[in-house]
């Protein structure tokens, strides 16, 4: 979306922030060369093309736009917000960009615009069996247990045992599908 | 804004319990909302070191900012 998008003078850019999910196999971050480090090779594993960026080690930006791990803002060149979201999700991140791309033009023909407020709740894919089997994967089995911990404690025991069980068929698929094999 | 944390507690051991933490509160009524400036920060490009600011990028074209982590 970024190279599609370049042309219109729309910056695509990616912020590394902490490890959401730290584990054994991927520490917290204790150090800026750490920071850095994750950063990178989370280009690497990912691929991705957009530049990306790290705040400080207190996380000063992360903390200004609200703290949440998966989120997607679009800030406008007067610097105004004009998107934000919880999630990231590529279907309404493209709409955004449509919607300031047809505001440039309709401005360009030389007409009146005004801003007006939406709220708009969409719903998202949830894999969590696949979440959870990253989780395995990448920071170890301890991320596994505190985020069923985390379920448990925040929404209940069934919201727990929904995780426990995603976790069961995780390990599953995993011995069905040993890793390197697939 | 969220109350300001050291960086041992931003870049928490371990996953909070709290999945309700106060950043959801903080994304929600803390952070800016549409139509309002946004916040500026420096950062630091990880692949050239230069460090700019958030306000430099947004001067240049409208902004698309994608948060995340490995885990």
């Amino acid at each position: 979306m970024a190279k599609e998008f370049a042309e219109d003078e729309v910056q695509f850019i990616f912020l590394y922030t902490r490890e959401a999910h730290p584990g054994d196999n991927k520490l917290h971050i204790s150090s800026m060369e750490q920071k850095l480090q994750h950063a990178r090779d989370f280009v690497e594993m990912w691929k991705i093309d957009r530049p990306m960026y790290v705040d400080d080690l207190e996380g000063t930006i992360h903390h200004a736009y609200g703290l949440l791990p998966n989120m997607t803002w679009i800030i406008n060149s007067a610097g105004r917000i004009v998107y934000k979201a919880d999630w990231t999700d590529h279907r309404t991140i493209r709409a955004a960009v449509e919607q300031l791309i047809s505001e440039r033009d309709l401005r360009r023909a030389g007409a009146r615009i005004t801003p007006y407020n939406i709220e708009w709740q969409p719903n998202r894919e949830n894999p969590v069996v696949e979440f959870v089997a990253g989780l395995y994967d990448v920071p170890g089995e301890r991320a596994v247990e505190e985020f069923i911990a985390a379920h448990r404690t925040t929404n209940g025991d069934a919201a727990g045992e929904m995780v426990q069980k995603a976790a069961e068929e995780a390990l599953r698929l995993r011995r069905a599908t040993p890793a390197g094999d697939d | 804004m969220d109350e300001v944390s050291t960086a041992e507690e931003y870049n928490y051991r371990n996953f909070p319990l709290d999945l309700d933490m106060s950043s959801f509160q903080g994304f929600r009524d803390g952070a800016p909302k549409p139509g309002q400036p946004a916040p500026d920060g420096e950062l630091t490009n990880t692949a050239t070191g230069e460090r700019v600011n958030l306000s430099d990028l947004w001067r240049r074209g409208h902004l698309v900012i994608e948060f995340g982590s490995i885990t």
